[in-house]
């Protein structure tokens, strides 16, 4: 584990005792000795001897030096500067920016027709209204803030601290539709065992939104296969496959693993209570 | 197809020019990062508040006039999660603060970093200022 990321661990982990539950001992996570939560522990099972999924998790976070590799220091460095803390470069997943970064050049699927849509949203980008966007799937996940799953028999809701979102996974045995009368931002999800994975099916989403900062679209004809898989206790794995062929000329798989933050919690976050900065930005 | 290809890294091309580095918004959108600073004050006010928390100063210009700048920090979330507390900065505090000016000009700018009068920083987290190209 790199320094960096040791750090942004650390920094999330050791909060100290405050309110707002930043460092409940929560009951029903497994302890060393020394009470620390044990977090290579195996993991726990609901009572119909699934694994449960519940729990509070950040994506692994790419880190400083790994960004400027894939990025470009020079851009990295705009970044750092820039920054706010709190929200640093190096606590943020690499594929928030560009998910089909690890693509090789000449490899990407991306169609001409979804390269256009990039940039015509990108000439007309309405940067004074930073609160006027909904932070998309997987986008919300993989910024700086954890997510929360809670798992139940019939059903399991992902909580995104970022805007407040939330997802709800049906495993009650409905299928999805054929055709959506309410396309969604975060479209429409039903969830399966295979095993101790849960394989999640979602569709059903509008096309309003982008994979990820750089501007990937998606069309409503997006489908993503999410495979979850808790290693341990302390360790869920997460591998997403995106098939837009009206996007994409053919389906890519992105894998982010998640760390668990034992003791910890997400918080409310809405972009309205306070927003300043729209006035301030200018086109680049 | 070689025409198709032109056309989508010409594409790429102008989305890193136009959208370079958004997370949660376009922080190069408003900050320049060839224009840092690095100003002393008093602390007239702390907004605890999503999306992004504001620290306020109090700043005597070279001809002694007081200036009030505003520093936007991180969410109130993610400070926590850092150490910070609410009662961290309180009015009155003389403390430093590096960051980068709003690209309009105005007295705004990020809290790259806030340090107490005695050398420590308040955000142990901070990482170190990249140097600034040449200009």
């Amino acid at each position: 584990m790199s320094h960096q990321r040791q750090f942004v661990l650390l920094a999330f982990l050791s909060t100290g005792a405050y309110g707002q539950w930043l460092d409940f001992p929560t009951p029903g996570i497994p302890r060393t000795p020394d009470g620390k939560p044990n977090l290579s522990a195996p993991a726990p099972r609901t009572a119909e001897g699934k694994p449960d999924l519940s729990g509070v998790w950040m994506h692994e976070v790419t880190t400083v030096a790994e960004m400027k590799r894939l990025y470009g220091a020079a851009v990295i460095d705009e970044a750092i500067r820039v920054q706010v803390p709190g929200m640093e470069i190096g606590t943020q997943h690499k594929y928030s920016r560009n998910i089909l970064i690890d693509v090789r050049p000449g490899e990407s699927p991306l169609r001409p027709e979804a390269a256009e849509i990039m940039r015509q949203r990108a000439a007309t980008l309405d940067v004074q209204n930073p609160c006027g966007r909904v932070f998309g799937f997987p986008r919300a996940g993989l910024l700086s803030e954890p997510i929360k799953i809670v798992q139940s028999l019939r059903e399991t809701i992902v909580l995104y601290e970022v805007q407040n979102l939330h997802r709800q996974i049906f495993t009650d045995g409905r299928v999805l539709p054929k055709e959506f009368e309410l396309p969604a931002y975060l479209g429409y999800s039903v969830g399966h065992w295979d095993g101790d994975t849960l394989v999640v099916e979602t569709a059903g989403f509008n096309d309003k939104e982008m994979l990820d900062a750089m501007g990937h679209p998606h069309s409503e004809a997006l489908r993503i296969t999410e495979r979850f898989h808790r290693r341990d206790f302390g360790h869920l794995e997460v591998e997403m496959t995106f098939d837009d062929p009206k996007m994409y000329t053919k389906p890519f798989t992105i894998k982010v693993p998640h760390d668990l933050l034992a003791d910890a919690d997400i918080f409310e976050m809405f972009c309205s209570e306070n927003e300043k900065d729209g006035v301030h930005m200018q086109k680049q | 197809m070689r025409a198709m290809l032109v056309v989508v890294v010409a594409g790429f091309g102008l989305l890193f020019q136009v959208m370079p580095a958004r997370a949660h918004h376009a922080f190069a959108a408003e900050f320049d990062a060839k224009k840092g600073i690095k100003v002393s004050g008093i602390v007239t006010k702390l907004e605890w508040t999503n999306p992004h928390a504001w620290v306020y100063l109090d700043v005597k210009d070279e001809s002694g006039k007081v200036i009030n700048w505003s520093f936007e920090l991180g969410s109130p979330n993610g400070l926590v999660r850092r150490g910070w507390r609410r009662t961290s900065l309180k009015e009155g505090d003389q403390v430093t603060i590096d960051g980068f000016r709003a690209k309009d000009g105005s007295n705004v700018a990020n809290a790259h970093t806030v340090t107490l009068p005695d050398g420590r920083s308040i955000f142990a987290g901070s990482q170190e200022t990249p140097e600034e190209p040449a200009k």
